[in-house]
Parts: C-alpha cells; sequence; structure tokens
C-alpha cells in the first residue's frame, strides 16, 4: 500500500559479495584442487568448475530472495524459498550502526550496513543489509532519531584535534612489528612444506652444490620476506586510510582498503582502554591504543577484520596521552604515574612454572638431547617472561577515580585504564599460605564484547589491595550514596 | 596477619550438605574409576602403566576427599557474606580464599536453587548475575534467602532510578 512497505532487493553488486563469502568458506577445498590441477588430472578442474557454478548459482538465489522493507519504526528482513524468515527489528532496539564499503561497491555509491541490537545470543540478532544505497544511513539515523534525539550526527566536527589518521609509514611499522603474523605465517609454512614434493628440495641441493647450510639459511631468508611481505600487505588491507575522530560523544573509525568499514561509538559505551606499548614498537617509540566495548563486536567472524577495536593503531609515545584526552575527554586520562608492587617477588611468579618445567626437561633429556635443550630454551623463555611480568606490573590511581593497571602480557607492557562504574565485580583472592605474608591478587570484572573478562595484579601486598580499595573502590559507594540522598 | 572475616555466617546445617555432597562425589568417581577398571581388567589389560595410572587415580580421588570432608568444619567458617547499604559482598574458600563486591547497580537478575539436600535442610541457593559474572551464597535458611532477595532487588530498582 504505502511506498515503505514495498520490499526491495539489494544492489545487484550484492550477488559478488555473497559469492567472494563462500568462497571464503571453501578456500581450502579450492587450495586442494588447485594444487590436483598440476598433475594434469581433468576431474580436478571439473570439480573445480562445478564449485564454482554451484557457488554462483547460489550467490544469485541468494540475491533474489533476500529483501527488506524500511518503515518508520522498524527494519524487516526477509530471506528463505521454502522456509521463509522474517526478522523485525525496530530502530529503539538498535545499540550501533557500522557501515561497510568493499572497493566494488564505490562506483555506485553502495555500502552494506550492519545492525547491532543488544540481544543476549551474538550474531543472531545481528542484521545486514548487504549491498544499499549510501542514503539509507541517513534514513536509518533520521527513523532512529526520532526515538533517541541526543544521536545527531549530522554536528560539525568540533576542530582538528579530534581527528587521527594513519601515517602512511605507520601503517608499514604496524605490519613489519605484528608479533601475531610471525605465528601464523610459521603455521602456514609448515603447511605449505607438506605440499612441496620431495624432488624440489633435492634439486634445490643439487643446485646450490649440496651446501645444506646455505640451503637452511637461504629458507630461513624466504621465511622471514614472506612473513613481512605478508604482514604488510595485511596492514594495507586493514589500515589503509586509518581514520579516527570525534564528533560530540561520539567517535567515528574507518578503515581498509578493499573492505571499508566505518564504526561509530558512543563515549559511553566505552568499557575500559588499553595503552599496549609492544616490545618492538616501543623501540620507535610508539604505542597503539585499543578500547574495550560491551556488545556484539564482529560476531560475524570475517577473515579479515580486527577483532580487536584500535583507536589509534599506532601513535607516537609523547603524543599518546594528550591525544587520548582528546578523544575521550571524559575520563580525564593523564600519562601515569604508577606504583610498581611486586620488583622484589620474582620468586612468586617463577615458582610453579619452574616446578611444573623442571622436572619436564628432566625428563625429555632422558629420552632425548636434542629435545631436552628445546625444551629448556622455552622453560628459559617462560621464566623471563615471568620475570618480566613481576617487573613491569604496577598500578596508579588518578582523578576522577580512574584506575590504571600496569601488566606484561605477550611482549606487551599494557596499561589498563578502568572506571569504578565499568567494573561489574571487584574481588581480592589469597590463599591459606600467601595470607600469613600479607600477600594476595585483585582483580575488576568487565564486560568485553560478549565475554566477561578479568584484569588484576597477583602477588601484590595487602596494603596496596586496600589501597585501591579505599581510593578506587569506596569513592563509588561515596558517590552512590549521594545518588541515594538526591 | 588476621584475615578480615565478613559478619553473615551460612546456616550450620549447611555442614551435613557439604558432608552428603562429598560423600555422593566419592562415590560416582569412585564407581566410574572401577567401571574403567572392570574393562582393562576384562580385556586382562591391567598391568603395568595402566596399573600405575588406575592407582594415581584412586589416590587423588582419596586426597581430594579426605581434604574436602576433613576440612568442612573449617571451611565453613571462611564462607560468609554480608549486604552493605551499595553493594553485597562474598566471602569463600578455605585453602584459596576470595572476597567479592558486587554494587547493587550492576545485579542484572537474581536466581534461587535449592538441590535434593538443600530441600531436605529446607536451605535455598541464592545466585546473583551481573552483566559478566556471576556470585552464589552455597546456601541460606528459606526465610533468609526470600528476605536478601526481595531486599537487594528493592535495592536494585532504587539504584536503577539513578542510573548510570
Amino acid at each position: 500500500m504505502s511506498m515503505e512497505n514495498k520490499r526491495e532487493r539489494f544492489h545487484p553488486s550484492a550477488v559478488l559479495v555473497y559469492f567472494i563469502r563462500d568462497i571464503k568458506h571453501w578456500v581450502f577445498l579450492f587450495v586442494l584442487f588447485l594444487v590436483d590441477i598440476d598433475s594434469g588430472r581433468l576431474y580436478s578442474i571439473l570439480a573445480l568448475s562445478a564449485l564454482i557454478l554451484f557457488l554462483s548459482a547460489k550467490s544469485f538465489i541468494k540475491y533474489w530472495t533476500h529483501t527488506y522493507t524500511l518503515s518508520s519504526d522498524h527494519i524487516t528482513l526477509y530471506k528463505g524459498i521454502f522456509n521463509k524468515r522474517e526478522t523485525e527489528i525496530t530502530y529503539e532496539r538498535i545499540q550501533t550502526v557500522k557501515q561497510r564499503q568493499w572497493f566494488f561497491f564505490k562506483p555506485f555509491n553502495i555500502i552494506e550496513v550492519l545492525i547491532e541490537t543488544a540481544s543476549t545470543s551474538p550474531g543472531e540478532a545481528e542484521a545486514s543489509l548487504t549491498a544499499v544505497d549510501e542514503s539509507i544511513i541517513k534514513t536509518i539515523e533520521s527513523y532512529r532519531n526520532q526515538t533517541s534525539p541526543d544521536l545527531d550526527e549530522e554536528k560539525e566536527i568540533e576542530a582538528a584535534d579530534n581527528q587521527f589518521s594513519l601515517k602512511y609509514q605507520d601503517v608499514v611499522l604496524f605490519g613489519l612489528t605484528d608479533l601475531t603474523a610471525i605465528l601464523i605465517v610459521f603455521t602456514a609454512l609448515s603447511f605449505v612444506f607438506e605440499w612441496i614434493p620431495d624432488r624440489f628440495f633435492s634439486e634445490l641441493v643439487s643446485l646450490v652444490g649440496n651446501v645444506r647450510g646455505i640451503l637452511i639459511v637461504g629458507l630461513m631468508f624466504m621465511g622471514l620476506l614472506i612473513i613481512a611481505a605478508l604482514s604488510l600487505l595485511k596492514s594495507f588491507l586493514l589500515f589503509y586510510d586509518y581514520k579516527a575522530e570525534r564528533h560530540e560523544d561520539t567517535l567515528t573509525i574507518s578503515y581498509g582498503l578493499f573492505e571499508r568499514k566505518t564504526q561509530k561509538i558512543p563515549l559511553s559505551k566505552i568499557q575500559g582502554i588499553k595503552v599496549n606499548k609492544q616490545l618492538l614498537r616501543h623501540l620507535f617509540n610508539r604505542s597503539s591504543v585499543e578500547l574495550v566495548i560491551m556488545g556484539g563486536q564482529e560476531s560475524e567472524g570475517e577473515s579479515l577484520s580486527i577483532k580487536k577495536v584500535y583507536l589509534f593503531p599506532l601513535i607516537s609515545n609523547d603524543q599518546v596521552y594528550t591525544r587520548l584526552n582528546q578523544f575521550i575527554p571524559d575520563r580525564a586520562i593523564e600519562k601515569p604515574k604508577v606504583k610498581k608492587v611486586t620488583q622484589n617477588r620474582v620468586w612468586y611468579f617463577l615458582r610453579w612454572k619452574m616446578l611444573a618445567g623442571i622436572p619436564l626437561v628432566a625428563i625429555a633429556l632422558y629420552f632425548n638431547t636434542t629435545i631436552a635443550i628445546i625444551a629448556s630454551m622455552i622453560l628459559i623463555i617462560i621464566l623471563l617472561m615471568a620475570w618480566k611480568k613481576s617487573q613491569v606490573q604496577a598500578y596508579a590511581i588518578q582523578k576522577n577515580r580512574l584506575l590504571c593497571i600496569q601488566q606484561f602480557e605477550g611482549f606487551t607492557t599494557v596499561q589498563f585504564f578502568i572506571m569504578p562504574q565499568n567494573v561489574q565485580a571487584l574481588s581480592y583472592s589469597t590463599s591459606i599460605a600467601l595470607v600469613n605474608k600479607d600477600i594476595g591478587h585483585m582483580d575488576v570484572t568487565f564486560k568485553e564484547n560478549e565475554h566477561p573478562t578479568n584484569y588484576g595484579m597477583r602477588y601484590i601486598k595487602e596494603k596496596d589491595s586496600r589501597r585501591i580499595h579505599e581510593l578506587f573502590w569506596e569513592a563509588l559507594e561515596r558517590e552512590t550514596d549521594y545518588v541515594g540522598f538526591n | 596477619m588476621n584475615y578480615p572475616l565478613l559478619e553473615n555466617k551460612l546456616p550450620v546445617s549447611l555442614k551435613k550438605v557439604w558432608r552428603k555432597t562429598s560423600l555422593v562425589t566419592l562415590t560416582i568417581a569412585l564407581l566410574f574409576g572401577a567401571v574403567v577398571a572392570g574393562i582393562f581388567l576384562y580385556f586382562e589389560n591391567l598391568e603395568g602403566t595402566w596399573l600405575i595410572i588406575a592407582g594415581v587415580y584412586f589416590g587423588i580421588i582419596l586426597i581430594i576427599f579426605l581434604l574436602n570432608f576433613l576440612l568442612i568444619d573449617y571451611r565453613y567458617n571462611f564462607f560468609r557474606y554480608e549486604v552493605t547499604p551499595k553493594e553485597i559482598i562474598f566471602q569463600k574458600g578455605f585453602i584459596f580464599r576470595s572476597i567479592t563486591y558486587v554494587p547493587f547497580s550492576r545485579i542484572q537478575h537474581i536466581e534461587t536453587e535449592q538441590g535434593p539436600f538443600l530441600r531436605r535442610e529446607e536451605l535455598m541457593e541464592l545466585i546473583i548475575h551481573t552483566a559478566a559474572t556471576d556470585h552464589s551464597i552455597a546456601g541460606l535458611s528459606i526465610e533468609e534467602a526470600q528476605m536478601i532477595r526481595q531486599n537487594v532487588m528493592k535495592k536494585v530498582e532504587e539504584t536503577d532510578e539513578y542510573g548510570e
């Protein structure tokens, strides 16, 4: 009847999106077939084309059957041929609206709109308008604002202070210092080596004149180059033209080359802030800043999306706190003057690891010397990390009752900032043996994405726990007290 | 140092419940071990390493049971709670001890639960859920549980009105 209730199809380029997503799911099968093609078998070529044909047909059917309507109070999504499904989302229930733009969307001014609700089951309620005209985001926002008028997206950007963009050389640096990439590539390489025929190695050996050493060094060098190249590529795909800005009380973060994503985060949704100083990046005088956010972030699990929400992927060390203050003014973060708490209690950090590790090394030594050497090297690294942890662990309580906990996690010194109102529970623990030495642990529990998360300090003195309780936690009590009497 | 203890103890009859639970757990673990060992024995395989593993398994079960059972009187003293005007505080553990503070304004909902042993002693378990965590008081008399539940719900509503 009315225009609003007419079901609309997505833009035809949605077909391509569906196709790419399916290919991502089936990528292993593709690799298998492609490897077999080398042997010149006809059936693998047939299988490959059949798979492609099947996936294209599936994408077309999806495009044909997925429709949506926008009305003044809700969005409805329809899908299915035989088993028809309708999802209805009222504007009031929407938590965040995110947009994503693939490179082939650009010429048509098309975007993908992702809608997140506060539903408890992650992934379920998240709706996606796969390919729609850019103007739709304004329509949705205007409908939304009737119910929540404080969310005005059309405000002017306040000042240049509220904008951040990632420099070209920082994207390169991010890629080259990404330690997780090294792990991923090593597993990928070991997979590749499984597929390379032995003949290849023997030919290579004869080529370099049977010098095994050169071969090994060469392979390692190649491995390093591949790691660097892949990591750079990933970093470029993700952080190309990275921008963050603040309009009033909302942060807008956009990034990505082929798949451009835009995310809007109201300041009030930020649960905590992490300032990460990874060892390698620290050498270049750089930190990265991550936000802890509640709600179903990226439950879709796209392969090339960052699970972490970065505010500044890389920022120079001397700018980090001033910039943070410009972006998140309500926390009033200062450079923390941390109090180290466990510098002279290294033993507590080592003892259980040694108790478990040394017998294992001894057993390994009994069977095989090489394994024992590798095992003891791993143990030494673990113990060194534990030692570093004991030296780094610290805290600070700032104005505004902001607690900063400094920790060492996986080659990174992390400063975690949290306000009492974002803490779901505060706990202190100890054991029958530690209690006599006035030593215990403290933990704050908060919600990160969908999951409860802990952050705390191990083996700290009881007087430190008490100080945190008084200055950080009791202050919260006073505040609710005040509210209560109003 | 003297470890701080909270105000309210749990009902003494909870010890009985713990003893029964401890015995039942032991029986189930022993039965499971006996069945597995029986299967090995049937196939005439219960020797060498397997025999050692079986011995270690039964040994560990017994030690855990004894620690659990004999320490019930001590443990009981370390399970406490306190309801202040602002928050609810939980204390638990004898060997590994912890105290947890949960402000009323974080509480999402409250649950009560009653297993067969608890029902016999007319006790209830009270579970408090926040957006991220669950906390429980192991056993309370039914009247007390209802009272705390109502009190807490009232306070949750009060703090909620002013929001965060």
